[in-house]
């Protein structure tokens, strides 16, 4: 079959995943755009998110709205444990962004581990009708539909909320310089909660959608961040928006290289990408160059 | 006894003066947190000396049995029923009294089936716990990642699981009860030829050592009956999307797809997606994807799914005792009989030679490739010069949520 036939699903293969890539990266840039710090425990919120739309799906026997729902709320809770108990006491003690760094990938393993104790190794799946529509030149199920639709919804809500409302002002009055925000009257620490919150947001409807398409194992928060720091800084580390336009870049090249490389090839693919990126346009494709002071 | 302490304590105290004079040359000011962690060292190493001697008399009344398996990760899906079923043997041997009147010590490791944590196991179980005999590894890759080890040290590594040809030529004292999948992977390509009379055949694999020695042996023999591999892809244990490997198995309109996953879950994920893609042609795996539990759990995914694996009769005494307490102590039915049928001979096997011979690897060795036609649970066992069973192999297939057999005659490996 020539290339240009299979152009298409090819087209198709690499939005979805790059949708999933752009969910993980979403909550993950947002964090650092305001906190400045590598946020990878939004991996273990993500792996939290869909472990409980799992257990309360298949053991509360709820519907999939109330199951959604609930496992919304459990990964605020969880990101919000975790800020008090980690991450705040770390910022009174003016931790820089390394120390940072290490207890979110602490947090990550910890993650993983707990999950795997909680639910043991093996696979789960969620028991879900996904009917597959075929157009001819390429097919889709509703799930993938619905998975590429939630990323473009939450690309232009997050620009939305960032740009216009209170908000998202406070959040770039903290994000540009801290120090002034808070001189104007900002309270950081209740804009770093608001920022945990709605990371969580993004990061519980990421792990359920990705559960949904992947099924759950313990590890799938630890895998699906690397690719969603990978986006966040192909898309612009600095940019909200711009991370989701970096996941759907790196699924889309990942995809469309496999057909010319071997599919043992597809991590080589994004990690070339990010060194590309990271040598000749550190800031990424939205991001504005950032200043050695900031 | 008296020797090992003595070189434990050379060490520790060797590591305290060279910690002592380092801290005296650089900086006055560290002296005193030198001295601090030197005493906290030494108070560590004769802690650990006194722990070793203690460790030495309390196990001089059983013979030590180091298990690999991979007991978390992808891989503890069949790691943790064959575990289960040594356990199962080696408490039947203890409570019979033992073996020369001492008890089995199982000592397990977990080898997370991959070659990296197989050898710092069996690393573990030589060096540290002077095992005599490995039961393990479950998976290919942990095997042949601690058969270097093993052999070095002339420890025995008898595998229940591990099916990858190349264990074949691992070593003198690497055996195992579980069938090569040089025949595994010739009866899966003449099934596909010639029963389900296929001529184009697709193969996605995973990149372990175990599911490319069946690609390889699968394609080879495809080939050579006349068939053609249309397409040959392949992805990583850590890949969740098979997405675009799936379209360009589906551009090349195969007759057949050969799907070799290392472990259930990626094996699920990646036939939900074939599925998806709206691909049409007969599936045919070797034994992971037809693991009990999982076609229990699974049923509608796997549906039609042709499996092979080594041959069985769940009837058979032994093996219905053993599946039946498998069981009772787990409530769940038993996800891999053969391989845990073959973990429990071994454990049998291991007792008997002991009982003969002493616990003695050179004189194990030569007792397990001596065993011929023993009345296990796995059925008529005999090992090979190569350390190999000869064994037989079934065609499966998954039918209404259940396996059942799909041919009628079974394949002679040899």
């Amino acid at each position: 079959m020539p290339f240009t036939d299979i152009l298409p699903q090819l087209l198709v293969n690499g939005l979805i995943a790059g949708a999933i890539y752009a969910l993980a990266a979403s909550g993950f840039s947002l964090v650092y755009y305001v906190l400045k710090f590598q946020y990878f425990s939004q991996g273990a919120i993500m792996t939290i998110g869909a472990y409980s739309f799992f257990a309360f799906f298949t053991f509360l026997k709820i519907g999939y709205v109330a199951a959604g729902i609930l496992s919304i709320i459990i990964s605020i809770l969880a990101a919000l444990t975790i800020n008090w108990l980690v991450y705040r006491p770390l910022r009174k003690r003016k931790a820089t962004p390394v120390i940072l760094l290490i207890a979110s990938i602490v947090l990550l393993i910890f993650s993983s581990s707990f999950i795997l104790s909680l639910f043991g190794s093996s696979a789960k799946t969620i028991p879900f009708a996904n009917k597959a529509y075929d157009f001819g030149i390429f097919t889709i199920t509703l799930l993938q539909i619905w998975i590429i639709a939630s990323s473009i919804i939450l690309f232009f809500v997050l620009w939305f909320v960032l740009k216009f409302t209170r908000l998202g002002k406070a959040m770039r009055a903290i994000a540009d310089n801290k120090d002034v925000a808070q001189i104007v009257g900002i309270n950081p620490e209740k804009i770093y909660t608001f920022t945990f919150i709605i990371a969580s947001v993004l990061g519980a409807v990421a792990g359920v959608l990705l559960g949904l398409e992947q099924n759950l194992y313990p590890r799938m928060g630890v895998l699906i961040i690397v690719k969603g720091f990978i986006s966040a800084v192909v898309g612009g580390i600095t940019s909200v928006p711009g991370s989701i336009i970096g996941g759907l870049t790196i699924g889309i090249v990942e995809n469309i290289g496999i057909w010319f490389l071997p599919s043992g090839y597809k991590d080589v693919i994004s990690f070339t990408i990010l060194l590309v990126f990271l040598l000749f346009r550190p800031q990424g494709i939205f991001g504005k160059r950032l200043r050695d002071d900031s | 006894m008296v020797k090992t302490d003595a070189k434990l304590l050379n060490t520790c105290y060797f590591e305290y003066y060279k910690i002592i004079n380092l801290g005296v040359d650089k900086m006055k000011k560290s002296i005193l947190a030198v001295l601090v962690i030197s005493i906290f060292l030494l108070a560590a190493c004769s802690q650990q000396a006194q722990d070793s001697k203690e460790q030495v008399q309390e196990t001089q009344g059983s013979y030590k049995i180091g298990v690999m398996a991979p007991l978390t990760g992808d891989g503890a899906a069949y790691g943790l029923p064959i575990q289960k079923a040594i356990k199962i043997a080696i408490d039947e041997v203890n409570a019979k009294g033992g073996v020369n009147g001492k008890k089995l010590e199982p000592i397990y490791e977990d080898s997370k089936c991959n070659p990296k944590d197989g050898n710092a196991a069996a690393q573990k179980l030589v060096s540290v716990d002077n095992v005599k005999v490995i039961i393990g590894g479950v998976c290919s890759g942990e095997t042949l990642g601690a058969s270097p080890i093993t052999e070095a040290n002339k420890v025995l590594m008898i595998s229940p699981s591990a099916t990858s040809p190349d264990i074949t030529k691992a070593g003198d004292f690497v055996f195992r009860v579980a069938p090569s999948d040089a025949y595994a992977g010739v009866v899966a390509s003449d099934y596909a030829f010639n029963e389900l009379n296929t001529r184009k055949a697709a193969i996605i694999s995973e990149n372990t050592d175990y599911a490319q020695g069946l690609r390889r042996v699968f394609s080879e023999n495809f080939v050579k009956l006349g068939g053609e591999i249309v397409a040959d892809e392949t992805y990583n244990p850590e890949d969740t999307d098979f997405r675009t490997q799936v379209t360009k198995v589906k551009a090349a309109a195969p007759n057949v797809i050969y799907i070799v996953p290392q472990s259930p879950p990626k094996g699920i994920l990646l036939i939900k997606q074939i599925g998806e893609a709206g691909i049409k042609a007969q599936l045919v795996t070797a034994e992971v994807l037809i693991g009990r539990n999982i076609v229990a759990e699974n049923g509608e995914a796997l549906e039609g799914l042709i499996g092979i694996e080594q041959k069985f009769d769940e009837k058979g005494p032994k093996a219905a005792a053993l599946l039946a307490k498998y069981k009772q102590q787990t409530n769940e039915e038993a996800p891999f009989p053969g391989y845990m049928a073959g973990a429990y001979d071994i454990v049998y096997l291991l007792a008997d030679g002991i009982a003969k011979n002493g616990y003695d690897s050179e004189a194990l060795k030569n007792y397990f490739y001596a065993v011929a036609d023993y009345n296990g649970a796995v059925g008529k066992l005999t090992i090979d010069q190569n350390g190999d069973p000869i064994m037989e192999y079934s065609v499966q297939q998954v039918k209404n949520g259940v396996v059942v057999p799909a041919q009628a005659t079974p394949h002679k490996t040899e």
